[in-house]
């Protein structure tokens, strides 16, 4: 069993509404990530999961209200003081994000931006520092890398920053890495390229990685555990394959269903829009455009608990494919275990 | 079935510094007939939105000529060029930007049925309430602007404002790209639906192999301003003849768990468009790649029946 790397408890982001009260964005969410695992957080665009990504990182605005805790590797991020997370961030757990060109800085070459991270947390003076990022370049695989620490971001491809990205978010070897849709900017091909990259990279460097992504082709591949995101909250948590053969909430249905397949199967889009997070509807949250809406779900919100059916211990073992919690199936919906 | 939509030798040069050409488009040729829907596929910088542009004639070819309805569009003047631009409609990636953010709904969708009086003022109401209808929308989206909607519904109106002329073709360029995925499927649904009722052709760009598998006859592939491999949806997806496409389709996630097949990872990225290599544009990324691929262009020609390819392999 591997042992729990981070673990977010009743995590809560609110922000001051104009209105009236704050307007929750993030409700409640909860999970843990072990030891070389891969979780993937999925869900569209607005349902909050890069503000859970970045909560992790103690990156939210400051008019965010946030709750809840977030232990690495024990301590609880959120009450740390700056001078201590600054040791973590970039060093033990750091992020990579979608537009590489706005996280990198115009301004400097590549090389020396990658420097900076290894000379700020590793001490490191700039000639080892310079040759470490060859190094790292080498590893990310940016052919000459020599001439192209010299370059700055606006002379580089997509595929190639997002490339400069991963090197600097791994050069201090970090145990927790992640990724927030670090592939969506980019072409098939170069998503291709990266993701095997950030595969091997994950297991030299035995990382664990966060992937934001609302990509069920990449969750396939690439994930043990997955958490479904539906307006701020968790609707559903499985293993991927238990996800991928069992769903059990009408919204991940509803994701498969909408995605397209052979020429002439029809589609079965999910009906109406994601709701506004200050118009959201009382009780079950997909309610609206839930075809298995009953009565109830307008009245209570649903929990998410636990809809594991008895199984032996043997296949337990042979099903998982890693991660706390293994075998675990939760799901928000009364209806759970009828759809 | 009958040829709407004739493009031959077509060429898109754009002169950038050091006198040096930037070849976006370089002699592309295909067809697409009546109610057909022709996919066109290839990463960002292929040469796809200009080509777009070029058939709608939004911009003027370096080269080439392009039929529709045995119209010439290059040098289309007066009545025969406002008839193109009524039966040639397109759809943008970002509906946000495609509308203007100070015109109401009606006044978006409307103008075209006054410019080119299919509706007059007193009935222009009904007209869009039920161009509205065909879309998905209701009768109170009218008087509305575009803030007030979601990016899907947007993207109804904009596809509301193409239908309003009754067009015969209409180019799609990336039209599910900025939509999340359940309202992608909505989307799509609805070009579908539009497509059978009303006869349309499309062209459909977009990079999305699985909307293409889904949705189009015919599939052409794009690299570096050509089309490297043309041919029916279903015999491309279950063998494709070039290299590169080949590639594309590996390397799509697969929605499917234990749907693991080999990857094939290309080399490098995407050349720019100003120094295409020598000899075949794809060698320098190519898998296959063997000796006369850096020196010899290959030819685009029918390896099989409607099946069209350039490469080597296949000559």
């Amino acid at each position: 069993m591997h042992q729990t790397l981070l673990s977010v408890e009743n995590l809560n982001i609110s922000f001051n509404h104009v209105s009236d009260k704050p307007l929750k964005i993030v409700d409640d969410i909860s999970f843990t990530i072990s030891q070389e695992d891969v979780v993937g957080l999925v869900g569209e665009s607005g349902c909050g999961k890069t503000l859970t990504a970045l909560s992790i990182m103690k990156l939210l605005p400051s008019n965010a209200i946030c709750s809840g805790k977030v232990l690495f590797k024990g301590e609880n991020l959120l009450a740390l003081e700056d001078r201590k997370l600054r040791n973590i961030r970039g060093q033990e757990m750091s992020m990579i994000f979608q537009e590489p060109m706005t996280s990198l800085n115009p301004v400097f070459t590549v090389g020396y931006q990658i420097a900076e991270v290894l000379m700020t947390h590793k001490n490191m003076n700039k000639k080892t520092a310079l040759e470490e990022t060859i190094r790292l370049l080498r590893d990310v695989k940016i052919p000459a890398p020599e001439l192209r620490a010299k370059e700055y971001p606006h002379q580089m491809s997509g595929g190639m920053r997002q490339r400069i990205m991963i090197a600097m978010a791994i050069a201090c070897s970090p145990s927790l890495l992640i990724a927030d849709e670090p592939t969506t900017a980019l072409d098939v091909t170069i998503q291709a390229q990266i993701l095997e990259l950030l595969g091997s990279l994950k297991e030299k460097n035995k990382m664990s990685i966060l992937l934001i992504t609302h990509d069920l082709g990449i969750v396939a591949e690439w994930v043990h555990r997955v958490k479904v995101m539906y307006a701020g909250r968790i609707v559903e948590e499985a293993d991927v394959r238990e996800i991928f053969t069992n769903p059990r909430h009408p919204y991940t249905i509803g994701l498969f269903e909408s995605l397209p397949g052979k020429k002439g199967e029809a589609l079965t889009p999910i009906p109406g829009q994601v709701p506004k997070m200050n118009e959201l509807p009382a009780g079950c949250k997909f309610s609206p455009r839930c075809r298995y809406v009953i009565k109830e779900c307008h009245e209570k919100e649903p929990a998410l608990i636990s809809i594991n059916p008895p199984i032996s211990p043997l296949l337990k073992v042979m099903t998982r494919r890693g991660g706390e919690g293994g075998f675990k199936h939760l799901s928000r919906c009364i209806r759970a275990m009828e759809i | 079935m009958k040829e709407l939509l004739k493009v031959h030798g077509v060429k898109k040069y754009f002169k950038v510094k050091g006198n040096n050409l930037l070849k976006a488009v370089d002699d592309v040729s295909f067809s697409v007939n009546k109610a057909q829907i022709f996919g066109l596929v290839g990463e960002s910088g292929c040469g796809k939105s200009t080509l777009a542009r070029l058939i709608l004639r939004l911009m003027e070819p370096t080269g080439g000529e392009i039929f529709f309805d045995n119209i010439d569009v290059i040098n289309a003047q007066g009545k025969a060029l406002s008839e193109i631009r009524r039966s040639l409609q397109i759809v943008f990636q970002d509906p946000l930007a495609a509308l203007n953010p100070r015109r109401s709904v009606i006044d978006a969708v409307g103008e075209a049925l006054l410019i080119n009086k299919i509706a007059r003022k007193k009935e222009l109401k009904d007209r869009v309430v039920y161009l509205l209808q065909r879309v998905g929308l209701d009768a109170d989206a009218l008087y509305k602007y575009p803030h007030e909607f979601s990016g899907g519904q947007r993207q109804r109106i904009c596809i509301a404002r193409a239908l309003s002329v009754n067009p015969k073709l209409i180019v799609a360029d990336e039209p599910l790209s900025a939509l999340d995925v359940s309202i992608q499927a909505q989307i799509l649904n609805l070009l579908e639906e539009l497509q059978r009722s009303s006869n349309l052709a499309y062209i459909f760009i977009t990079h999305n192999l699985h909307v293409i598998e889904h949705f189009s006859d015919v599939v052409a592939v794009m690299y570096l301003g050509k089309i490297v491999e043309m041919s029916g949806t279903e015999e491309l997806f279950q063998k494709p003849f070039h290299p590169y496409t080949e590639a594309l389709l590996s390397a799509m996630p697969e929605p499917e768990i234990d749907k693991k097949s080999r990857r094939i990872i290309l080399e490098g990225d995407v050349p720019s468009p100003v120094y295409i290599p020598a000899g075949c544009p794809f060698h320098p990324r190519c898998h296959k790649r063997f000796e006369p691929c850096d020196t010899i262009v290959p030819a685009y020609r029918e390896a099989e029946k409607d099946r069209w390819v350039s490469c080597h392999l296949w000559s």
